[in-house]
């Protein structure tokens, strides 16, 4: 159990200041739902300082219009799993959220928190993927976008600077997905990071996306895979051509959870498995 | 750390205190509070010993720093029973044996209340799924169901 006297916890009204308050501090973290700081600050030193921004309505809640539907970052998967339009639209996010942790960890922890801690089994990452989600970062000096897609440039090294803060997640409507699929291995129901995630999505277009979790440094999008199926029927040659391509293209890491071959092999099963269904 | 004040709720009776912003939900609640009734077992949020709800939301009271508790309405298993009476979870408990050493009992009952408020006829599947963060090293689970098969049966 840590101290709570060796950290410091700061909590600014607005987020302006709280965004002032990041560019002034390089070294302070940001806290959102404390699922993933919590358990790994038990072993703090040094002073560390916190900045929470759970009382920021800015970046909370879920809107709809027409056109897009936009996720606060500070959301929790609990009503993320239970929101209408997610369901209906984005089953696959409503899916992912509700493999989060446990029912408790889910009231608790937020989607922007599993984007930015980045790991490559966040729950979130592949549905979030699959559906060309775009990030709204806000700091001191305004606004800008950056799809989802291009946010991780490596292990927990991401497309967010110093003084910026995460604000939403937009997804697009009005995109029929054909037919969507997101899976998650692990050793038990709940509360268990995954071996290996998945989440497919071939939309009425024809476009294909294909993102994986917990197989790279990264949530992975096997695009040369989707390229190689869009627009191409599923037949048995096509798809033992793209599993054969998922196998040589991807470099699954072991790790304390599960080895390299393991997860490679459950990668392919579950494309395999998606691709065979759809057919 | 400088304390600040922080302003909340439990189990109906308001608390205005000056806390460490980073003391646990958890700390508050059994040393500050005396509601020893919430349990820590593992104090990561995986065992849901510490399991209370915080504006009707079942949450794990290991993780949650205090200054995040400001206006709060929290709910303990102290505050379950009503002025002596048991509810009826509580007494469902007792009678198909749900609880051996009781560890596991208070963030236990309290997810399945959260079930109940949401789904009072759930599957035992639904069950299941509903303390799924609550591990019990005693009963083996299935007299947990049991008991509130039981109880969604009698109503």
């Amino acid at each position: 159990m840590y101290d709570p006297d060796k950290i410091e916890m700061v909590r600014k009204d607005s987020l302006s200041e709280t965004l002032k308050f990041l560019d002034e501090n390089e070294q302070a973290i940001v806290f959102s739902g404390g699922t993933d700081l919590m358990v790994v600050f038990h072993d703090i030193s040094e002073k560390q300082t916190f900045v929470t921004i759970d009382q920021h309505k800015e970046l909370d809640g879920i809107k709809v219009n027409d056109f897009e539907i936009v996720i606060g970052a500070t959301t929790d998967f609990g009503r993320i799993k239970r929101d209408p339009t997610i369901c209906a639209e984005f089953p696959m996010l409503a899916e992912a959220a509700s493999t989060v942790g446990a029912i408790a960890i889910q009231n608790r922890a937020t989607v922007g928190g599993n984007i930015v801690n980045a790991s490559p089994a966040a729950d979130s990452a592949p549905s979030l993927l699959c559906y060309d989600a775009v990030l709204t970062i806000v700091s001191s000096k305004g606004e800008r976008t950056v799809a989802y897609g291009d946010f991780h440039l490596g292990y927990k090294e991401m497309d967010l600077n110093q003084g910026e803060l995460l604000k939403s997640i937009t997804l697009k409507r009005g995109e029929k997905g054909a037919c969507e699929c997101f899976r998650k291995v692990g050793t038990r129901k709940a509360m268990a990071i995954s071996k290996v995630s998945f989440a497919g999505r071939i939309k009425s277009n024809g476009q294909v996306r294909l993102a994986f979790g917990s197989i790279a440094a990264t949530p992975y999008r096997a695009r040369n895979v989707e390229e190689f199926l869009t627009g191409k029927k599923l037949d048995k040659d096509v798809v033992d051509k793209a599993v054969k391509l998922l196998r040589d293209s991807i470099n699954p890491l072991a790790d304390i959870r599960s080895n390299a071959v393991y997860r490679k092999r459950v990668a392919c099963n579950l494309l395999e498995d998606f691709l065979k269904a759809q057919s | 750390m400088s304390k600040i004040k922080v302003s909340f709720r439990v189990n109906g009776r308001a608390y205005s205190i000056e806390v460490s912003p980073m003391a646990r939900l958890l700390d508050v609640l059994r040393e500050g509070g005396g509601l020893t009734g919430t349990k820590e077992g593992c104090g990561e949020g995986e065992c849901g010993a510490c399991a209370v709800r915080v504006d009707g939301r079942l949450v794990n009271a290991c993780l949650i720093p205090i200054v995040q508790m400001e206006g709060k309405d929290i709910e303990t298993i102290e505050g379950v029973a009503v002025l002596g009476e048991l509810d009826p979870v509580q007494d469902h408990f007792l009678t198909y044996n749900g609880a051996q050493c009781g560890f596991c009992s208070p963030g236990m009952i309290l997810a399945v209340k959260s079930l109940l408020e949401e789904n009072p006829a759930p599957t035992r599947d639904d069950i299941r799924e509903a303390v799924s963060g609550n591990l019990c090293r005693c009963t083996g689970y299935k007299k947990i169901f049991d008991a509130v098969e039981a109880l969604t049966k009698e109503s």
